[in-house]
């Protein structure tokens, strides 16, 4: 019998522990470590940010669905992980603290033969001051629960035009080091459409602020497409979108500090500004989760494990080098920790070994540069592909080969919504393949110029849409939902 | 040496013409768009699926 505990019922753990469930028999557990009792779909939060969709919409309770799946279920917090277990049973373990309120406050440990790590991103608001919901000057689209908010704040700036007077709306990122640039792209765009059906929209100045150096980088270092017989750049063509919709854009920039209605900033130049706002969302830079690993003798090993950043060392290849030296071979593949290869992190909970944009320092030494995303949907290959390892090691013996899914052979699509509506919504479809670009295998852009495509248009919306009610469908277990791919 | 000025950069950017905005909301190609987007988007999983 073996027992897997899943750290994070995110769209990465969420999607392991229903795989592993699935394909072990009962006489193994699976169990699941999260402190929210709702799932959450993630980039719906977008609509509810804009009152497009109810904050029910996007979230339903775990519990039902792990107590049909057989999933043992731990609302908590894991706060410890003991890979040798202790100097008295060396059986692994973590430790959690319960967010459960019928069990507030009580502390558990859980024993463990397979650990995944997919405790995603800690929102890391204090890395800039004034940032954040909570006791900042700015809302975020994060959680359905600061979507919500955020909503209300952008209702009562449009409150404000109604009566006659300009508003700035202030959308991007939150410090120079932030990632998901899609997100809040597409939150500016949403609120860009909002505005017009709200009759405002020549009562305000749309404000895209952004740690990249050019548009359409998107963290991703950009894009080239092949379109109609010539290369076309996702630069060329998210700065349409700007012209189009009459939105602007700071680029380059490092939010030092935020007042009230004010963004005091650095740009990759060196220079300093403000910029003042009415409403502004801006996203926090991203932290591991700041689990604490001990050896059998209690003694702090986290530094074995986890980058300073606080996500986990998996085998990539982490040494420092030079732009021109990045390889598409530096990006790990299987996900085990080296230290502990019965531990695994997928999604946002692994460390990437460097940034896929350039990286870009200014003349000061901030660096403004975006941090690789991990998005969706390669986040929910790493879950599968990790469960996958698992229940072959379960099954075949722990020398079972490790299944392989790096962000360097693997595609993503981003479909990035520029507005709702069934017939009026429109949204921005990506592809690239792969994610991380290979200039060994692709020299002209890194990319297959074929499977690397954009295209603007209300068939965007409804596949965002579709992807919405499906992966709601998948992440509920409703029959036949392992046909729904990741 | 990278441009950090978006003003300039955004109003040289190419607009739309009237056709394309039309085709962007025409049901007809939009729903041959959506099943186009599906499949390249189901192929590219299959193809990251090896
Ligand atoms: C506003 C927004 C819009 C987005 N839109 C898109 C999009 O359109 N398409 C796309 O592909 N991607 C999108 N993304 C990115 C996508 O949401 C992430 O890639 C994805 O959620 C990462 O999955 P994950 O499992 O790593 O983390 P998450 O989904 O964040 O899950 C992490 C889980 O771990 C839990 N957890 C945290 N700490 C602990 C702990 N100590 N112990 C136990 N559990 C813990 C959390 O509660 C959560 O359940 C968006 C992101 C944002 C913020």
């Amino acid at each position: 019998m073996a027992r897997i505990v899943i750290l994070g019922a995110g769209i990465s753990g969420h999607t392991a522990a229903l795989h592993l469930r699935r394909q072990l028999s009962r006489q193994h557990d699976v169990v699941v470590v999260s402190p929210n009792s709702k799932w959450n779909w993630i980039p719906s939060n977008i609509w509810v940010g804009v009152g497009k969709m109810s904050k029910e919409q996007v979230t339903f309770p775990l519990a039902p669905i792990y107590r049909r799946q057989h999933i043992e279920f731990h609302q908590a917090l894991a706060t410890e992980i003991h890979p040798e277990g202790s100097s008295e049973n060396p059986t692994p373990f973590v430790s959690i603290r319960y967010t459960d309120p019928l069990r507030e406050s009580e502390s558990a440990t859980l024993e463990y033969d397979y650990l995944i790590n997919a405790t995603g991103p800690q929102l890391n608001f204090g890395a800039t001051p004034g940032l954040g919901p909570d006791g900042g000057h700015t809302v975020s689209v994060c959680s359905a629960a600061h979507a919500t908010e955020a909503r209300a704040r952008l209702d009562e700036s449009i409150e404000v035009m109604r009566q006659g007077r300009r508003q700035t709306l202030v959308i991007g990122m939150g410090h120079g080091t932030c990632t998901c640039e899609g997100a809040a792209f597409e939150y500016a765009f949403n609120v860009e459409h909002e505005l017009r059906q709200a009759g405002v929209r020549d009562l305000a100045d749309v404000v895209y602020f952004t740690n990249e150096a050019e548009l359409g980088d998107f963290g991703v270092g950009g894009m080239t497409f092949g379109q109609q017989g010539f290369e076309t750049t996702s630069k060329l063509w998210t700065e349409s979108l700007f012209r189009e919709r009459g939105v602007r854009a700071v680029l380059g920039a490092h939010a030092e500090r935020i007042e009230d209605g004010v963004i005091h900033y650095e740009q990759l130049d060196g220079t300093h500004h403000e910029l003042a706002f009415d409403f502004a969302m801006l996203l926090p830079p991203f932290r591991g989760a700041g689990l604490k690993v001990f050896d059998r003798e209690g003694r702090d090993v986290s530094e074995r494990v986890f980058l300073p950043s606080g996500f986990m060392r998996v085998d990539a290849h982490y040494d420092a080098k030079p732009f021109e030296e990045w390889r598409a071979s530096d990006w790990p593949e299987s996900y085990e920790s080296p230290a502990y290869p019965n531990v695994f992190a997928v999604g946002i909970a692994f460390a990437p070994p460097h940034q896929i944009s350039r990286p870009r320092t200014s003349p000061n030494g901030t660096v403004i540069t975006p941090a690789p995303p991990r998005t969706g949907m390669p986040s929910g290959v790493m879950g599968k592909t990790v469960a996958l390892t698992i229940i072959d090691r379960i099954k075949m013996g722990g020398d079972a080969r490790a299944h392989h899914a790096s962000m360097a052979s693997m595609g993503a699509a981003c479909v990035a919504s520029a507005g709702t509506g069934l017939r009026k919504g429109s949204a921005a479809a990506m592809t690239m393949y792969p994610v991380v670009p290979d200039y060994q295998t692709y020299p002209e852009s890194g990319r297959s110029l074929k499977d690397t495509t954009g295209e603007i248009g209300l068939a965007g919306h409804w596949i965002k849409f579709m992807l919405h009610v499906m992966f709601i469908y998948k992440a509920k277990a409703r029959p036949l939902w392992f046909l729904i791919p990741e | 040496m990278i441009d950090l000025n978006a003003d300039r950069a955004i109003a040289n950017a190419p607009l739309p013409t009237t056709a394309t905005l039309r085709r962007r909301n025409n049901l007809l190609i939009q729903g041959w768009r959506f099943v186009t987007l599906n499949l390249r988007m189901y192929l590219m999983v299959l193809k990251g699926n090896h």
